[in-house]
């Protein structure tokens, strides 16, 4: 993994807007989203429900129209494109959804569900797509033979290799997996998730994997970005999250992953309330009314994004003592090294 | 695994509606009699073997006047369905994809034309044009056209945010792609199943104008003023009333089960 940015975020906003009476108001999804998503990284997005998370994945896609902000793309602003250039760009980018029946159009065969991206993209010789397609369909593990059925013939699982074949048809570089295990059972989940790492290695891709499950995320991903109410609160690699989360959101939700050995205790962060209204968010830190390190000024100071060990963001007040320690830390090492 | 059969139901309302359209398309196939001979030695007969179903107030032949009264309601039936469709599909489709301002403006015309009674409506266009099939096609159509675009609006709106219809956003497609494409064919099947339903109460819509005398007029058969002449002679004759009932009952009662049999048949889920 290189550290060359393929996607840039620059503050990037959705507010959906609904009106109360007369008052337009807006839900305020994604409020304000800066980070790089590097070259054939595997990008876990975390947060509970209604978060922004799928919104965020959409709005890089440009499935939805950002509010404000800027989206950069191998170095090109995406507002910057033409519409037919904009086209050609989505070849480069593709999204596996959650539910893998909804996502196949019911009255198409499977061939034709691989292809239409094809098609659509100019490739008019029929024996080249048909190749195409049934290369496609060995690579996620099916065979060619299926392709003249209907989606409904097949399980869970197998419609969502049908769709990831058609995700990656177009040979993109950058894919979105929004929540793309969660509706399969366990032992499915495993297959498409070793499916999807053998992809990545195979075609070099770049994944947004978006997930609420930690431990899915923990497998696939090589950095994570921790989301709540439409603001990233913490990005680190993996590694530097599940050794040292930093900030308390993240902290509760990994003492919520479930321990697989029943004799170990865990100690679980409970958190207090459910998540605030995305339409009028908590003034100040967005967390500080669940929060269970709340400081003085939390609820005044918007606590700035900083990076409190190389590549781990933070965005906390209280995570300065969390810097302190890890000075200390430092510094005791490099004393009793001078000793 | 999955055997096709075909009910019972689905058979007989298929024979009812073939038969009604052949004998709208070929009456003269269907009977000797011509519907507008009298013959008044022979006047409110119950079944006999020369006339099968009995004869009405001037002895013509009741069967004759139902088989000719066929292309009445059958046209009436299919045309004004055919027209609604025509121009509600289109209507809801745009109402549906385009949504905002484009929505709340077609749907606030189409409220205006269904809260129009049809009634007086149909009274309206009588007075200004001649009272034939093509004004009943048309009056009915005005007043059941907007039911059709609700239908087709409500349809699209719930697609329109189906996954995977976002996933040929994904790959590029535009709205007209989109909206023909792939939206379109999804909701093919309820469109046709609205069409056999909206065939059925038009042929019921013209029975009872043709009733009210706003329809086809005097002595050319319909099966809607055939009921108004027999309700007169009641007291005379049971089969002149029951004749043209049961006729709208069954046409009516085939086409309403061919449309169930339809929404099956068309189900993604069967297709193979």
């Amino acid at each position: 993994m290189t550290h060359e940015p393929l996607i840039q975020l620059n503050q990037v906003k959705k507010h959906f807007p609904f009106k109360v009476g007369f008052q337009t108001q807006f839900i305020k999804a994604v409020d304000g989203v800066t980070m790089d998503i590097y070259r054939q990284e595997a990008l876990g997005l975390v947060g509970e429900s209604g978060c922004g998370k799928s919104t965020l994945g959409r709005v890089i896609l440009s499935l939805l129209d950002k509010t404000e902000g800027q989206i950069t793309m191998n170095g090109v602003d995406l507002d910057t494109l033409k519409p037919a250039e904009m086209i050609k760009m989505r070849r480069n980018m593709q999204i596996i959804f959650q539910d893998p029946f909804a996502s196949l159009n019911p009255r198409l065969r499977v061939r034709q569900i691989i292809e239409e991206p094809l098609r659509f993209h100019g490739v008019t010789d029929k024996e080249e797509r048909i190749n195409r397609v049934n290369e496609m369909l060995v690579t996620v593990g099916l065979s060619p033979d299926i392709a003249d059925r209907y989606p409904h013939e097949f399980s869970g699982g197998q419609q969502q290799r049908i769709g990831i074949a058609r995700a990656l048809v177009l040979r993109p570089g950058f894919i979105v997996c929004d929540e793309a295990v969660s509706a399969l059972d366990v032992s499915v989940q495993a297959q498409v998730l070793n499916l999807l790492q053998q992809l990545r290695k195979d075609f070099g891709l770049t994944y947004l994997f978006i997930s609420h499950n930690l431990s899915v995320v923990k497998h696939v991903c090589d950095r994570i970005a921790v989301m709540y109410l439409g603001k990233i609160v913490e990005l680190a690699s993996k590694e530097q999250i599940f050794a040292n989360p930093v900030h308390p959101y993240t902290r509760a939700l990994i003492s919520a992953i479930p321990i697989p050995d029943p004799d170990q205790k865990r100690q679980r962060i409970l958190l207090q309330g459910d998540i605030p209204s995305p339409a009028n968010p908590p003034s100040g830190c967005r967390f500080h009314t669940r929060c269970y390190e709340c400081g003085d000024h939390c609820d005044q100071n918007e606590p700035p994004f900083v990076e409190v060990e190389p590549g781990h963001f933070v965005s906390c007040n209280q995570c300065q003592a969390f810097v302190d320690r890890l000075t200390r830390m430092k510094a005791s090492v490099s004393e009793s090294t001078f000793q | 695994m999955k055997k096709k059969t075909i009910r019972f139901t689905t058979i007989f309302a298929l024979t009812i509606v073939s038969a009604a359209i052949l004998m709208a398309l070929f009456p003269s196939l269907f009977t000797q009699y011509d519907p507008l001979e009298l013959d008044m030695s022979n006047k409110l007969q119950g079944p006999s073997a020369a006339h099968w179903l009995g004869t009405d107030e001037y002895g013509r032949d009741l069967w004759s006047r139902i088989v000719f009264g066929a292309r009445i309601s059958i046209s009436v039936g299919f045309g004004a369905a055919a027209l609604a469709m025509l121009l509600g599909v289109p209507l809801g489709l745009l109402a549906g994809f385009v949504g905002k301002t484009t929505d709340s403006i077609i749907m606030r015309i189409m409220d205006a034309f269904m809260s129009f009674p049809s009634v007086l409506l149909a009274i309206l266009l009588i007075t200004i044009f001649e009272p034939s099939a093509l004004t009943l096609i048309f009056t009915i159509s005005i007043v059941s056209f907007p039911a059709y675009g609700r239908i087709v609006r409500s349809s699209v709106l719930s697609l329109k945010e189906r996954e995977f219809v976002e996933a040929a956003r994904a790959f590029g497609a535009k709205r007209g792609y989109l909206l023909f494409r792939t939206i379109l064919p999804n909701c093919a099947s309820a469109i046709i199943v609205q069409f056999s339903l909206f065939a059925a109460s038009s042929i019921l819509i013209e029975a009872s104008m043709s009733f009210l005398g706003l329809g086809i007029q005097p002595p050319a058969p319909a099966w809607g003023s055939m009921l108004s002449y027999a309700k007169t002679y009641i007291n005379q004759s049971v089969t002149y009333i029951l004749v043209p009932s049961a006729a709208i009952f069954l046409v009516v009662l085939a086409i309403n089960l061919l449309g169930d049999a339809l929404r099956e048949w068309l189900d993604p889920m069967k297709l193979k």
